[in-house]
């Protein structure tokens, strides 16, 4: 680092407010939508190009980079070619929490990586130019400084970005002894005047021709080039920056070809997220040759399922029931994702609370390549978020650990303070009912602990393959039941008296008569309901029936299912049951059960 | 197999804890030391299509918890619902399974050795439900075999 140690100070701290600043401005951004306020999306995107030109100046390549990288996204979204949407805040939020730590480690260490912040980044750079234009955000293009052996380095893609701002490229060559120091200015408002004019592209410092103290001190120089876009013509740009001619040279031959019309590099509004949304169309169709080929090795079984000898019988079943298999782990497949993937939300909402309630928050993840099921991450993000909260409001540290581990049959999340100072006085946290009953519903469990060294920690413990079944809650007599999703067709909300006929007992539907299955019949002794606000048109088989159930508006639950209890196993109406995250308790109904008990549909 | 019954043996040589309990005006015991907790909880949803002494089920902390009438089982008759009503909460065979009673009443200490066989028939209820009857200054208390309460007839 070749700036005095009063300048970098001056970064840090202009470095950090503007960070906390920019967290704050995502977060409302986020909270916008569709509709941009691109003057605060142009706000956010000036103040994390001052980082970045800061850092080039300090020779922080590290900072330089990741903010280059978080430029690169925000100059998207400030171009209307992004929606910030939660995922991008989110990737943009944690290459910030990484600036953040790299400048707070700015003169001790070196050894902090950001590949995985650059990876992110990049891909969602990536994803949103169409394929031919992919290329751009990695390519580099070597830009010679004249009289001097170094060069810019500059992605294509900022070469583009920076052509947008202004038709001309220049190389400006400064000495920071001369044009800075002995004009009593500071460096980091020197590159703001610079940025006043144009837009900074790349910058870089001369180390090599510092060389030595002795001649540093026969005459002091510190050459500093910048590689600028500017819509000022030459001539302009030497009179607003008072600089001479050799000062400023225009890049014309290595960029020639940036320089023709050039095609509209965007992609449609239609899809905004490029391969995060492609990424999830093509799911569905690569799967579908997996199951196609289970299906055929299925029918094959079945096929020869009745004629098999009995020597043959246990093969086929074998061969079932491997085919079953392969089809419950690739739908497990499917949902499964890397736990901090989505935990990440945690960090964005504890910072939300924290920008309300004026204090610091910090949460350091550490979940390294656990996997997990994401329908179950979702439903863990609000209780983990409350109970950190409430940490905090401990009083005893603002830095918490979220550590994850994984075990033979659970994943126990543990959260602690980073700072163990030893505590006299056993403190428990007061989990509010309503977060202790989201966990539960997981079928997980939450321990709290004291220790006098390590202080409080909290074990929540998430079973690791819970079966999860996806389904439509509704409630009937009282009762909350889980409709499997697979078996549900329809939901009829709008019902008149001409939809029934035979007492109840059959329903029109799709212009024909289906049966109806009685479930109150079960528990409340009348053979059929007519006076249900809703009817749940179901599929088993090739059979389909009606089922009348007392919620007007019957919603989705991945419901975390419990075996039975032995005395229930009997039970041919309940397959399972489940929790809701108000502790209410549903039961998962054996649809095959309720098909066999449908009556034969009476002639019209 | 062995070993399990000198054990117990051994186990019902000493001393034990009695909690008594109510069921259909019956004083009712069983050894402390099996009870997890005792509730009075009584938001019991119930569960359709299942047999009568099933009361239904519980949700006791994240825990789906079956809660089983005694009195229907032992084939009582049905008691009047009051305010006294209990869980308690026992666990067998590695389930938790609630029974519903009328009232706990106290904790009695007792000796095995003074523990008498059932007979085969204690207030109408089959002796195959009961350990054994233990005599209290002035009264009986019978023992339950949670075992075999809660052993599910409808898989036999």
């Amino acid at each position: 680092m070749l700036i005095d140690a009063e300048t970098i100070d001056v970064y840090i701290q202009e470095t950090n407010q503007s960070l906390l600043d920019i967290e704050k401005d995502l977060l409302t951004l986020e909270n916008m939508g569709d509709n941009i306020d691109i003057s605060l999306a142009k706000r956010i995107y000036r103040a994390m190009h001052i980082i970045k030109n800061g850092a080039a100046l300090l020779s922080v390549p590290k900072i330089k980079e990741l903010s280059q990288k978080i430029e690169n996204v925000l100059g998207l979204i400030c171009a209307g070619k992004l929606v910030p949407n939660p995922e991008v805040i989110n990737i943009l939020l944690q290459g910030i929490d990484r600036l953040s730590q790299l400048t707070n480690q700015i003169d001790t260490r070196d050894d902090m990586d950001i590949d995985e912040q650059s990876v992110l980044l990049t891909g969602l750079t990536s994803a949103v130019l169409p394929d031919e234009e992919k290329r751009t955000v990695t390519e580099v293009r070597k830009i010679p400084i004249p009289d001097s052996q170094h060069s810019f380095h500059i992605a294509e893609f900022n070469l583009i970005q920076g052509l947008d701002q202004g038709n001309n490229i220049y190389i400006l060559i400064y000495d920071l002894i001369r044009d800075v120091q002995k004009k009593n200015n500071t460096p980091l408002n020197f590159v703001r005047f610079i940025q006043q004019h144009g837009e900074i592209i790349d910058s870089l410092i001369d180390i090599q021709t510092v060389g030595t103290l002795e001649e540093y001190r026969k005459a002091p120089n510190m050459p500093y080039f910048v590689l600028l876009a500017s819509s000022l013509s030459q001539d302009q740009l030497i009179k607003a920056l008072n600089l001479t001619m050799q000062q400023v040279h225009q890049v014309n031959t290595t960029i020639a070809d940036l320089l023709q019309p050039k095609t509209e590099l965007h992609h449609s509004e239609k899809q905004p997220l490029g391969t995060f949304s492609q990424r999830q169309k093509s799911l569905p169709k690569r799967n579908k040759g997996v199951f196609n080929s289970l299906w055929c090795e299925l029918y094959f079984a079945l096929d020869h399922f009745n004629s098999a000898s009995s020597e043959d019988l246990a093969l086929f079943k074998a061969r079932i029931q491997s085919v079953l298999d392969g089809i419950g782990s690739y739908l497990n497949q499917e949902n499964k994702i890397l736990a901090s993937k989505i935990l990440w939300k945690i960090n964005r909402k504890t910072r939300d609370h924290a920008y309300q309630s004026n204090i610091q928050i910090n949460v350091d993840f550490q979940c390294g390549s656990i996997m997990m099921d994401k329908r179950i991450l979702h439903r863990l993000i609000n209780p983990l978020t409350v109970i950190i909260i409430k940490m905090i409001q401990t009083e005893i540290s603002t830095q918490i650990i979220f550590k994850m581990i994984e075990n033979a049959t659970t994943i126990d999340i543990c959260l602690s303070f980073a700072d163990s100072t030893p505590l006299k006085q056993e403190i428990l946290l007061e989990i509010p009912q309503s977060e202790e009953k989201q966990i539960q519903a997981l079928d997980g469990k939450i321990i709290q602990s004291f220790d006098t060294h390590k202080g409080l920690s909290i074990k929540i413990t998430i079973p690791r393959n819970p079966l999860i079944i996806p389904g439509y809650c509704v409630e009937i007599d009282n009762q909350y039941y889980l409709i499997p999703q697979f078996n549900v067709i329809d939901v009829i909300t709008s019902i008149d008296q001409n939809m029934w006929r035979a007492y109840g007992a059959e329903f029109f539907y799709k212009a024909a008569w289906i049966p109806v299955a009685s479930l109150s019949g079960l528990s409340s002794g009348r053979l059929y309901s007519q006076d249900k606000p809703a009817v749940v048109i179901c599929n088993v088989g090739t059979r389909c029936f009606g089922l009348p159930v007392d919620s007007p508006e019957p919603f989705k639950l991945n419901g975390v299912c419990h075996p039975l209890s032995r005395h229930l196993e009997a039970n041919i109406l309940i397959a399972g049951n489940c929790l809701l995250d108000d502790g209410n308790i549903v039961f998962v109904l054996d649809m095959g059960f309720l098909s066999s008990q449908l009556q034969p549909i009476a002639d019209s | 197999m062995e070993v399990n019954v000198s054990t117990q043996k051994a186990e019902k040589d000493g001393k034990v804890d009695l909690a008594t309990f109510y069921v259909s005006g019956a004083l009712c015991g069983m050894d402390i030391l099996k009870i997890q907790e005792i509730n009075k909880n009584m938001e019991i949803t119930s569960v359709p299509n299942s047999p009568d002494y099933v009361v239904g089920v519980l949700n006791m902390r994240g825990r789906i918890v079956t809660i089983i009438d005694v009195c229907q089982k032992l084939g009582l008759p049905k008691s009047d619902i009051t305010s006294t009503r209990r869980n308690i909460i026992v666990n067998s065979q590695n389930e938790y399974i609630g029974l519903l009673v009328d009232k706990v009443a106290e904790v009695v200490p007792a000796e095995w050795r003074k523990v008498t066989p059932p007979p085969s028939n204690v207030r109408g209820v089959q002796g195959k439900y009961f350990e054994g009857v233990y005599k209290k200054e002035n009264a009986l208390i019978a023992i339950l075999d949670i075992e075999e309460v809660l052993k599910d007839e409808s898989v036999t």
